[in-house]
């Protein structure tokens, strides 16, 4: 019996079921992530990060027939201040009415709202359409009309702590508090792989380096981990504050910008250095002959936004820029 | 057969071009990482990981021709280095009862177990020889290690495989 031969194999291995949907769904994501390779490393975490960020910081807004006519008073923009993230408002609503859900997500490229659905297949194969309609109609009521909906199934898997995870955060504490005792700033420590290596974050006013270092350098070695390198960064926190302020306009725009279909705006990133920079990028065509107006339609509704009192505590004294993108990536306000 | 158009396109950052050569490749992707970790979840994760590398790099890959070769060694890396942190979904040694139960009836399944049950590093030269059709060399290349070593541990993974399948055959 030839059970070697490579067509043999192949057939074998090629019977391994693919679960095609989830499969194009994995890839997409790889691609979401990957595609702002080509800014600044920021960007990478902020279209990652970008369901997350947004459900944590927006709200979304609750337009009646009477609040669109006070509305339009106020800068558009600032509806997205202060009511609760749309995510939320799906969770509350979903779980009020009894359904088991793990999660809402939001994936922006993909302008989708994700339903996970915890249970078995049977129960998930039962309220599937019933949330997707539940959902679809919330996201009408309250005036998003860009993202489609999409619900899945949760697979519960425990994750389990390796023996040497929990040496890891022990040491990590253990490196933090004797820091900590002995009245050093430190913001963070953490190990990173390949090379094992600390890492911990100082304040860039803390100057005491090289004796954080020998501190760290004893614990390692009584610990038997004196191979592990260590490295301390220092952090600006000015930066640092420039940095997350800046996150939190990104999502509030963002959000706004991308419920409602006659933006075209497809996606939205930020850059702090050398100044704060937003950039809104569309599906407008460059060569469109009123190009320019719709992108100043939106540059206005952004700046009307970063003008207004809603937004000062965020914006401080910094000044910015604002591009609108056209969909091949040339500037058009 | 490969469009180096493509790759040309893809290496210069474009997405579509990119996807495009994704998709010829990726039902065996998944398979392949679905080997490694046994778990539907594991595996896209895997596959999705491996997809940020490659495009993340795909403008340093040399040769176009090879674009399946170098984006399996991106994979198999990954799928490693997830073995490696997350040490809790290799069982080597243990040949657990359900699993034998199993093999029996999901007939095809015996083959793809018993590559499974084999391990580390003898998985992944069957999965590289006779899955994907790599030369010792590339295995050699993508493993880190001397041909020879590859060429040792291929021998003793057939024998292991043939002793695990006439072991189920009876």
């Amino acid at each position: 019996m030839n059970h070697f031969s490579s067509d043999y194999v192949k057939k074998e291995i090629d019977k391994i079921d693919v679960p095609e949907e989830k499969l194009n769904i994995a890839i997409q994501n790889a691609l979401e992530c990957s595609i702002k390779s080509s800014f600044k490393k920021k960007l990478i975490y902020y279209s990652c990060a970008a369901g997350v960020l947004i459900s944590l910081f927006i709200g979304s807004t609750f337009i009646s027939p009477a609040m669109a006519t006070i509305a339009s008073k106020v800068p558009y923009l600032s509806q997205f201040f202060e009511s609760k993230p749309i995510t939320e408002i799906i969770h509350e609503e979903l779980l009020d009415k009894g359904y088991s859900i793990q999660g809402i997500g939001m994936v922006v490229k993909r302008k989708t709202i994700s339903v996970t659905i915890e249970g078995s297949e049977k129960y998930y194969k039962d309220v599937k359409n019933e949330v997707e309609k539940k959902v679809e109609e919330l996201l009408k009521s309250r005036g998003y009309d860009a993202f489609k909906v999409e619900v899945v199934r949760y697979i519960y898997e425990p994750v389990q702590i390796s023996e040497e995870q929990k040496k890891e955060e022990e040491l990590m504490n253990q490196i933090f508090n004797e820091l900590k005792k002995q009245n050093y700033n430190v913001l963070t420590v953490g190990i990173l792989e390949r090379p094992k290596r600390l890492e911990v974050d100082v304040p860039n006013t803390e100057e005491r380096i090289e004796e954080i270092k020998l501190i760290i350098s004893d614990i390692l070695e009584n610990r038997g981990e004196d191979s592990m390198r260590i490295k301390i960064n220092q952090i600006d926190l000015e930066k640092r504050d420039r940095d997350s302020r800046w996150a939190q306009i990104t999502s509030i725009v963002g959000n706004g910008l991308l419920s409602k279909k006659e933006f075209k705006v497809t996606g939205i990133a930020y850059s702090v250095f050398p100044e704060p920079e937003l950039n809104i990028k569309t599906s407008i065509k460059s060569s469109d002959s009123n190009a320019k107006e719709q992108a100043e339609k939106l540059e206005k509704l952004v700046e009307e936004f970063l003008k207004s009192k809603e937004a000062e505590d965020l914006i401080k004294n910094d000044s910015y820029i604002i591009n609108v993108l056209s969909k091949d990536k040339k500037k058009i306000n | 057969m490969i469009d180096k158009d493509k790759i040309k396109k893809a290496k210069k950052g474009n997405k579509k071009a990119f996807q495009d050569l994704i998709e010829g490749e990726k039902n065996k992707l998944y398979r392949m990482a679905y080997i490694y970790v046994k778990n539907e979840h594991d595996a896209l994760d895997i596959v999705q990981e491996t997809i940020v590398k490659a495009f993340a790099s795909i403008k340093n890959l040399k040769e176009d021709s090879y674009f399946s070769t170098w984006i399996t060694r991106i994979l198999i890396n990954t799928a490693l280095d997830f073995i490696q942190k997350n040490k809790k979904v290799i069982h080597l040694n243990e040949c657990n009862s359900s699993q034998l139960e199993q093999i029996n009836v999901d007939e095809y399944m015996d083959l793809v177990q018993a590559i499974q049950k084999l391990g580390e590093p003898y998985q992944t030269v069957i999965i590289l020889r006779y899955y994907k059709d790599f030369t010792i060399k590339q295995i050699a290349e993508t493993l880190n290690c001397p041909e020879g070593t590859v060429k040792t541990h291929l021998h003793r993974a057939i024998k292991l495989l043939k002793k695990d399948l006439r072991r189920e055959c009876l």
